[in-house]
Formats: C-alpha cells, structure tokens, sequence
C-alpha cells in the first residue's frame, strides 16, 4: 500500500473502465470508491460446468476489516470466497466472468500463483501438512522464497497471532497431526498469517470445531482485526454477528445485502435479510442449546 | 416379560434354537459337530484326490458319509424342534446324486486307461470339495446358533477354501525347489564363476563336477540387470506418472496409450526386433564405440576384444522400456490418491507446482511409487523372454558392456541348451539351486520395500485425522 490513493484510483479506472466500475454504486452497495477496498468483485458471474453459481456479485472487501459471507447452504458463498484467490481455477469445467480486483488490479490477468501469495486462505477442515509444526508454518515462506526470512521469529510471531504460540511452543518439531483439531485449525491460520497475505479468506473454519475450539478460533480471528483483512464464509449467524465488523448477505447467487454487521442485524433494508436472520437466528440459538 | 416370551416363541418357529431353554439349543447344536467333522474330513480328501491323480476310491463313501451325517443331524432337530432346514435337504439331495453319479461314472472318462485324458477325478474333486465346504457352512452356522452374525462366519469356509487351495499349490512348488535348490547350494557355487575349460575336461564324467561350475557372475548378473533397469526406467516412469496425475489433457491421454500399447507388446517380441537389429551391426566393438556399448565386449587373452551377443545396457535399456509404464502407473495413482485438502493448501499458500510436488505430493506418492517398482524389479527378474536372446555364459564377467547372464538364464539354459553344450550340463544339477536364489532375492526385496514403505507411508501421510 505505498502508492497513493490517487494513483490506485486512477489506475482503477483505467482497468475497470468506467461502466463495469459503477456497478456496486449503481446496486447501492457502496456510494463511492473508497481507498481502503484492498478487493472487489465487480459483476461477478461463475458457473460450474454450465450451472450458474454466481449471478452478478459485486461485493467490496474493506481494508483492516473482518467480511464476513452469510447465506444459505448452496448459496454460492463458498465458490464466491474461493475465486477471489482463483483455487476455482482448479476446476476444470469453472467458467467466470466479471472481475475481481485486487488493489485495482484485475486478479484474472494476474499470474495465479502471485496472486494468491497475495490473498491466502483457511479451510473448513484443518488441513495440516503430515510435517512438523514448525515446517507447517514455514512451508508458505518456504515456497515463496523469502531468502533473508528469520524462521524462528516467523514462526513465533504467526503462532501468536493465531493464539496458538502458548500451547506448542515446546514442541514445534513434532507432527502437526499430533494436535487436535482445534489446534490444527489454529496452526493453518499461522500458515497463512506466516506469508503477510494482504487479505485472509476463511471458509467455515470452525464448521469441523467443538464449541470450546471454535471459541478459541474466534480469538484468534478477533486478534487478526485491524491488521488483517478477512473474509469469512460461516453458516452460523451468531458467530457471524461476533466475529464480524462488514456483512455479506447471499442468496441463490445475488448479493441481497451488504453493510455493517450491527447495522444489517438490528436494521437489515431487505425483508430476506431480516427472514434470513431472524429465523437463522433462532435455529443457532436452539442447536447451542442442543449442543450445551 | 410377556411380551418376551411370546416374540421369543414366534422367533423359535423360525429359528429354532432361539427362544427354546438353552439346554435344548446347545443339544440341537452340538449335533451339527458331525456333520462339520465329516466336512472337513470330506475336503482334506478333496484335496487329496486333487494332487494323487489316480482314479479316486473314496469319492462314493465320501458323498454317501456327507450326505448320512447331515441327514441325521437335520432329523434330530426336526425331532427336537419341528422345524425342517429346507437347505440342509436340498444339499442332502445333491450329495446323493453326487454319490451316484460318482458310482456310474467310468473310471477314465474318455479312451482307454492307456491313453486316457482325464480321470474321473477332475469331476469327482472339485465336487466334493464344493459340497463338503456347503456341509461345513451349513453345520457351522447351525453349530454357533443360527444368528444372522453366524450366518456371516458361516461364509468363512468359502473364503479361506480357494485360498488354501492356492497356498497348498504353492507350496508344493516352494517345498520342491527349496528341497532341490538346498542339495546343490555351497560357498563355491556362490562364490566361483563359471569356467569353461574347468568344464570341459570333466564333463566326460556326466555327474557332479568336482570343482562346481559356479554362479557368482549369473548372481552378479541378475543385480546389476535388476539396479541397470530400475534406474533406467525410475526417471521416465515417475515422470510420466507426474504428467498424467497433474496435467491432465490430450498430450497426457496421448502418454498414457502409448504405455499402455507398449505393455501389451510381448516381450518376446521386443527381444527379437532388437536382436535382429543388433544382427545388422557388423563393426568390431574395438574399434566401433556403438557396437561395444550394444554387443558388449570380451577381451580373449591374446588382446583381440570379441563381440558379445547383447551387453548389460543394451537390455536393461530394453527391460526399461518394459517395466517403466509400470512405475509411471503406480506414480499416477499415487499422486491420484493425495486428499484435495492437503493440494488446495500448498496451492493457497503460494506454493508452485514444483514446490508442492517435492513438498507435498510426491513424499504422498511416495509408497505407490516404490510400489511401482517393486513390481517393476519383479518383471525384471521374469524378462526372460528378452534376455533369451542376448544372454551368455558370463565367463568374462559382469559390466555395463559385458555380456548379459542371469540367474533365470541359467535355469533357462540347464533345460534347453543355451549359452552352449557345456554350460547346460555344468548348470544341469544346479538350476534349482539358482531358482532359490532368485527366491531368496526377491523375499529380500519385498520385505525392504515393504519396511521402507510402512517408515515412509508414517513420515509422508501420518495418520491424517479424520475430523
């Protein structure tokens, strides 16, 4: 972020073109270009092998903020967060069309690889490496090549941010699949938080959790505000509600409401947002309930 | 309590040792011994007649025996409980049939005794191991009570027949190539190689040769054909199995055919086309650099370098070629069964391709691959087919360009001549010998493999958690 705002707005402009680049405007998601959308999706439309998934999303993602990506199951919200790092490029019949931009430049022309050194992400299942805890958290900086990286301070300082430093710092050099999986969970956040990405996606990271886990991931989510940017998809509303400061609400594709959390849940604009999330409301309440 | 007892009556008409007062149950039980006792009798005399090959005088009696047993069981638990096991009347039914059927049937079922094809054994066998394995089903599931979870270990007999029928077979071949491979075996044999002029002024005698003929350079010669192979054949296959597994599309199909064609060409063929090309070759490998790589060399004492007819590298390169789909195959499923979870998180983290293969994929693939080879030395080992034609006697050594001798060759050669007169006689009271150390080479291998496989399947996959 050492251009100035001036700079990356006119290059915006350029890259977008002025038409594509009013569409979020125009749907009332926003009222201006701001300087600190660090992403954006602009009429975003993907299918999957001829099956339409997204049906024009346009979708800011705020500098320093926690996103997060509320809807109902097969809503598109998983496939929306994951081709914002392009891992839809993965599969073969994925078609899209719109851009995405990352720092005003368009993500589809970017090198895939580059760009998601850029946007890293978390799994709805913890997915450690069969390595050691360390090389785990290494193995992003690793691959990137970062030659003059300190590894012990790297691996100290992401274990920290992801609140996790505390419970194996004594044995970083045994297998990351040793941990529960709360704690896996929290080791794959430092992993990405061990490369600086500019933008953190989260796909359900506490779907595969116990309550106690998912507080934890929650703390080390809520640590990450400010410094990170993050989107997360979740299913669960309340924990939407905690975690997040911006929400998206996504319904069969179309972005029915996007704002600030508080504002979206005491004041939604639209009557499926406010059916959404009362009704989704009382279900999570009902399911801790079961649960406790 | 009522309720019980009237669901447990209901469920004894249908089975009856359930819901009957557990004395009765075991009686009625404990009758099915005999049958299961006959049975088991009935199959070992199965297995019998299948190795005897003589005109079988226990087939009736056995048929007669099974089918007395299992009558008598089924009427003591009909006496007992009134209930009547439709299938133990049914097989009572085949077994008097069989019993028949094996009395009419003539002793040799086509021609004379004198020039007979089969005797009725190849019937009667086969049936009555069938029919005793059916009895002993049915009396074990009656035995442990008729549950539905005995009528699962009702089905073992079935599952362990055929593969006891194939343990036994091989190891009637085993027991008779360990016994005849012991005899010859001695520290000379393992250490000499193999002498023609020793040769030649004994083999008038046509007995065991006092110093033996020796087999170090076809031992020497079957590890360095088996290590020449593999690493010949290691880079392209994993390659190829890379290039399949991660770039899917034409080029790849186009890969995966053309190995699949070239499995399916003999190996004798392949032999042949190359020994017919190397007949073409007419330099003298002293001075013809390609000649000496293909034909291999021998110096004679007086200097003069004479061509050999294939060396070492000519066929492990063509054994390579052979056995390396192999490698490739396995490297594909390997990479194949790598989960998503573990590719989509190098991916998201910015790992490229060739870091994610050394890092992730590949340590994965890692027992798959080794896999791949392990079968692919095992082809080696059983290329015979092309080493036919350019093996030796192996008397000037063992090398990259000298001639290619191995231990099947000299089995091979102890019963049809190769590598000329003297040696098939000198390695006529020894092919056993070579044959169990090809046995012993290969148990070696495995057990390797298989120990390295089990350390590098825990270091590369752990126990991935299934959360």
């Amino acid at each position: 972020m050492t251009e100035s705002f001036e700079n990356q707005w006119l290059r915006r402009s350029d890259a977008g073109g002025v038409a594509v680049q009013d569409v979020p405007a125009a749907l009332g998601l926003r009222k201006e270009p701001t300087p600190t959308n660090v992403m954006e999706t602009q009429s975003l439309q993907l299918w999957y092998s001829g099956r339409q998934v997204l049906k024009g999303v346009s979708v800011p993602v705020v500098q320093g903020k926690v996103t997060a990506i509320v809807g109902p199951s097969g809503c598109g919200k998983t496939t929306l967060l994951r081709s914002l790092n392009r891992l839809t490029d993965l599969s073969r019949n994925c078609r899209i069309e719109g851009k995405i931009l990352l720092d005003g430049e368009d993500c589809m022309a970017m090198d895939p690889v580059a760009l998601r050194r850029r946007v890293g992400m978390v799994f709805q299942r913890p997915n450690p490496f069969p390595m050691s805890i360390r090389e785990n958290v290494l193995y992003g900086v690793r691959a990137q090549k970062r030659k003059k990286a300190r590894f012990d301070e790297i691996v100290e300082a992401s274990l920290r941010k992801a609140v996790i430093w505390d419970e194996v710092k004594d044995r970083l050099d045994e297998s990351a699949l040793n941990l529960s999986g709360g704690q896996q969970q929290r080791i794959c956040i430092a992993r990405t938080l061990a490369v600086s990405p500019e933008v953190v996606l989260m796909d359900e990271p506490a779907a595969s959790l116990d309550p106690r886990s998912t507080a934890k991931l929650e703390e080390s989510v809520m640590a990450m505000r400010g410094e990170y940017t993050v989107v997360a998809v979740t299913h669960e509303l309340s924990q939407a509600r905690r975690i997040s400061e911006n929400l998206v609400f996504i319904y069969e594709g179309h972005i029915v409401e996007f704002g600030e959390t508080k504002q979206l849940f005491e004041d939604p604009r639209e009557e499926a947002t406010r059916d959404y999330l009362s009704g989704g409301l009382v279900t999570s309440i009902e399911e801790e309930e079961a649960a406790s | 309590m009522a309720l019980e007892n009237s669901q447990s009556t209901a469920a004894g008409l249908e089975r009856f040792s359930l819901g009957r007062s557990s004395q009765i149950a075991r009686s009625i039980r404990l009758v099915y011994g005999l049958p299961l006792a006959v049975s088991l009798m009935g199959i070992a005399g199965g297995m019998a007649l299948l190795i005897s090959d003589q005109p079988d005088p226990i087939a009736t009696p056995a048929f007669s025996l099974l089918a007395l047993a299992l009558l008598a069981a089924t009427l003591h638990v009909r006496m007992e409980t009134a209930v009547t096991s439709r299938s133990a009347l049914a097989l009572i039914g085949l077994l008097a049939v069989s019993a028949l059927a094996s009395l009419l049937l003539p002793k040799w079922l086509y021609g004379l005794q004198l020039n007979a094809i089969i005797s009725r054994t190849a019937i009667t066998s086969p049936l009555l191991l069938v029919l005793s394995t059916a009895v002993c089903s049915h009396s074990l599931r009656a035995l442990l009570g008729n549950t539905p979870g005995a009528g699962d270990k009702a089905l073992y007999p079935w599952l362990i027949l055929p593969i006891f029928l194939v343990v036994l077979a091989y190891g009637l071949i085993f027991f008779n190539v360990v016994v005849d491979g012991l005899h010859g075996l001695s520290l000379d044999l393992l250490t000499r190689a193999y002498d023609p002029t020793v040769v030649a002024k004994n083999v008038t005698a046509n007995t065991q040769y006092s110093p033996v003929p020796g087999l170090r350079n076809q031992i020497l010669g079957s590890l360095l054909l088996l290590a020449m192979s593999l690493s010949f054949a290691a880079l392209p296959g994993i390659g190829a199995g890379v290039f399949m597994a991660e770039y899917p599309g034409r080029i790849a199909t186009v890969i995966s055919l053309s190995l699949q064609m070239l499995r399916a060409i003999s190996l004798f063929v392949i032999g042949a086309a190359a020994y017919s090309m190397i007949l073409g070759m007419t330099g003298t490998p002293g001075d013809d650099l390609t000649s000496k790589l293909v034909r291999g060399v021998s110096l004679t004492s007086t200097g003069l370098s004479l061509p050999e007819r294939g060396s070492f590298l000519l066929v492990s390169g063509l054994v390579a070629l052979v056995v390396a789909p192999v490698i490739a195959k396995m490297t594909e499923e390997g990479l194949r069964s790598v989960p998503r979870e573990l590719r989509e998180a190098s991916v998201a983290l910015g790992a490229g391709d060739g870091f994610g293969l050394r890092r992730v994929l590949l340590p994965w693939a890692g027992p798959n691959i080794l896999t791949g080879l392990l079968i692919a030395a095992a082809e080696t080992s059983a290329s015979l087919a092309i080493i036919i034609f350019f093996a030796g006697t192996g008397e000037t050594g063992v090398g990259p360009v000298n001639g290619v001798t191995t231990l099947d060759f000299a089995i091979f050669a102890s019963h049809w001549g190769g590598g000329g007169n003297f040696f098939a006689t000198a390695m006529n009271p020894y092919h056993m010998t070579a044959a169990l150390l090809l046995i012993v080479l290969a148990l070696g291998m495995t057990v390797a493999s298989m120990l390295m496989q089990r350390r590098m399947g825990r270091r590369a996959r752990g126990s991935l958690t299934a959360i």
